[in-house]
């Protein structure tokens, strides 16, 4: 029998989803303060806008849905899903103020696609964006890689079992630390580290492209916000293009690959645990899967005859195949000639290593290298149990931080997401082909935005129909939270409407 | 010199500057205008070809030693275009959120997949010709905008002073309410 919702329930959900919104409205002070910084009044007026709305929101559901009580299952995994979507709608506010977005459908898609660090783009005129504004796009993505709740956890929650759930809810489970707070905080330090040392790293390298210092900083900071969160979000319309420097592009590629890897790895690594990263499942599964997929799209490559020596065949290809594997989106070829200069077979290793992604409990997005290893895991015990005899105990394990014994339970749940994000990469695929795109640009767009990529082959455009633009915010949405925290709001709508 | 020396070197050098003249100018005269989505989507056909692009400029100037590059938006996507650093002293304006850039026009040879930069899609400039100087962008501050925000400020003001209101209140209750009584009560 499906129990409708009780007050008590609206109350849970409510009240913690006012401290994650309190928690945004929060992190928008920081482009206030660079609009500040600039001079740019309009921008600061618009920030100042969307923190009021933020405040309004969060303090006004925290005082309505007071409660004591903690977060059950069922809480967390509604709350994760509701509060992305209401940060979603209030964190699009200073985006549509700016006049740089056609509608409020638009200012959401590029919301949705930072936070979920896809970075698919709907924004106009980019090269002419204020700093502040540019700001809060790299700066969303960067708190989406980590996970707006593990913010939100950071500084303004007290409990511990209910936040762990709100953090499971957020498509994370691997617990650095004994305390879900002392995790998040973990996560935090990890990735403000990097960001020091990447950021300074793209500085000089801007620096040697030829830029002022002050944009070298600037550029900096917000490539390796794009690049660490593996959303590709980039200050200028070309991407990475725009510098025409290989060094930066090498440095891009050491970050996104390190933001691709689960943080319990990084956190194993960081005390010194070195054979981690060569054992491990999941780098095991990546580095096989990007060899692959880069034989692939080389291949094609050269039957296209699409570049004209091997060394800068392989530079484009890499960067691309690792880009999109590690689900970052950054690029460094123009989105139509993955139509028009690569050949099919090239495109297919592209599709192929987006819809892998990168780590489980990472800023990677796609099925993750975990799942990919324990299914091929489980194809090899199945093999080798038929030729076995029937009386024989075919033991298979597999490592990820520790020796797991592969059970039935692992590899039932890692069909199960498999199985879901296929059902998206088709959802968006046929909505393309539905309204008239071909099949090339409809599938490759459309993995991108389910496995949170953002390479796109020129189809994602302010110019595609709304319904599309929705298909694919709700698809960048359910594959960033790996499906069943939306699942669990949906029961709970239903729930709502159904239930005694 | 004798004067028929003289009339002789003249003549070599006018005849020499003649075809220098005569083999620039015709190929940059018949140089297309072409659109970045042209070049992107029939990237084949005008491969190494000569081409007119037109567009403004943004961003930075990334001097590399003789050469530079610049970035050159024509509305529609932005192409890299690598030229000798002298092409650029004219330009004055790069476009960003204060400054629309100078609106140039670029003859150069197009690379579908550049053999000197790593495959990349460019133009070599040869020639760079300012269409029209750029300007500062006006940003003034929209007066509704201002009044919106005011008004909004004051209403978080007013409920942050409410909610810290009733967390003050909040132990007293609890206190009470632990009591089973309150002040007034008796």
């Amino acid at each position: 029998m499906l129990l409708r919702p009780h007050k008590n329930d609206y109350k849970i959900i409510g009240y913690y989803t006012g401290k994650i919104i309190i928690g945004v409205g929060l992190v928008m002070v920081v482009p206030l303060l660079t609009s500040l910084l600039f001079a740019e009044w309009d921008p600061a007026l618009d920030f100042v806008i969307g923190i009021c709305a933020c405040f309004i929101t969060g303090l006004g559901l925290i005082m309505l849905c007071e409660t004591d009580r903690d977060l059950l299952w069922m809480h967390g995994m509604v709350t994760a899903a509701f509060s992305w979507a209401l940060a979603t709608l209030l964190g699009a506010i200073p985006h549509y103020l700016s006049g740089h977005f056609l509608s409020y459908l638009d200012a959401c898609f590029d919301i949705m696609s930072g936070y979920t660090t896809t970075g698919l783009v709907l924004i106009q005129d980019l090269d002419h964006v204020s700093h502040g504004l540019n700001m809060w796009r790299h700066l969303l993505t960067y708190l989406g890689g980590q996970g707006m709740i593990v913010v939100a956890i950071t500084f303004l929650f007290k409990g511990t079992a209910g936040a762990y759930r709100l953090y499971v809810g957020e498509g994370k489970d691997e617990r650095l630390m004994p305390n879900v707070i002392q995790t998040a905080r973990a996560i935090w330090m990890i990735s403000l580290t990097y960001l020091a040392v990447g950021g300074a790293m793209l500085f000089v390298a801007n620096m040697l492209a030829g830029m002022s210092p002050i944009r070298s900083l600037l550029h900096g900071l917000w490539i390796f916000m794009g690049s660490w969160s593996t959303g590709g979000f980039a200050p200028q319309t070309q991407n990475l293009l725009y510098y025409h420097s290989p060094l930066v592009e090498f440095i891009t590629i050491i970050i996104f690959v390190i933001g691709s890897y689960n943080f319990a790895l990084h956190y194993s690594v960081w005390q010194g645990n070195y054979h981690e990263v060569r054992r491990n499942i999941e780098t095991v599964s990546f580095s096989t899967t990007v060899t692959i997929t880069c034989i692939l799209s080389f291949l094609g490559l050269m039957q296209a005859f699409a570049y004209p020596n091997v060394f800068a065949l392989l530079r484009r290809c890499f960067y691309q195949i690792v880009s999109a594997h590690t689900t970052t989106g950054n690029m460094t070829v123009y989105a139509v000639q993955f139509v028009n200069h690569w050949n099919l077979l090239a495109a297919i290793g592209i599709m192929i290593a987006m819809s892998i992604g990168g780590s489980a409990c990472s800023t990677a997005g796609g099925i993750k290298g975990l799942r990919v290893g324990i299914l091929f895991k489980a194809l090899i015990n199945d093999i080798h149990r038929i030729f076995s005899p029937d009386s024989a105990v075919i033991i298979q394990k597999f490592h990820h931080i520790r020796d797991v014994v592969l059970e039935d339970r692992h590899v039932r749940a890692a069909s199960l997401i498999t199985i879901s994000y296929m059902g998206i990469y088709l959802l968006g695929a046929v909505v393309g082909l539905f309204y008239g795109y071909p099949l090339l640009p409809s599938l490759f767009d459309s993995i991108s935005a389910g496995s949170n990529s953002g390479l796109s082959c020129g189809l994602t455009c302010a110019a595609m129909p709304s319904v599309m633009k929705m298909v694919y915010i709700f698809m960048m949405w359910a594959g960033r939270l790996e499906f069943m925290s939306i699942f669990a709001l949906l029961g709970f709508i239903w729930a709502q409407a159904k239930g005694r | 010199m004798s004067s028929r020396k003289l009339i002789l070197f003249l003549i070599t050098a006018l005849s020499a500057l003649s075809i220098i003249t005569l083999s620039s100018c015709p190929a940059q005269a018949t140089a297309r205008l072409l659109s970045s989505d042209t070049l992107l989507c029939q990237s084949k056909q005008w491969d190494r070809q000569l081409v007119r692009f037109r567009g403004e400029v943004i961003g930075d100037i990334m001097l590399r030693g003789t050469h530079c590059w610049i970035n050159v938006n024509d509305g529609s996507q932005a192409l890299g275009v690598y030229c000798p650093t002298e092409l650029v002293k004219p330009i004055r304006y790069v476009g960003d959120y204060r400054y629309s850039g100078d609106i140039v026009e670029i003859i150069g040879t197009f690379h579908r997949a550049c053999p000197q930069h790593g495959g990349e899609l460019d133009i070599h400039a040869e020639a760079l010709k300012i269409i029209r100087p750029g300007a500062r962008r006006p940003h003034t501050v929209i007066i509704p905008k201002l009044y919106l925000a005011m008004s909004l400020f004051s209403c978080t003001l007013l409920i942050m002073g409410l909610y810290l209101y009733r967390k003050r209140l909040k132990p007293r209750r609890n206190k009470w309410e632990s009591r089973g009584s309150r002040p007034g009560d008796n």
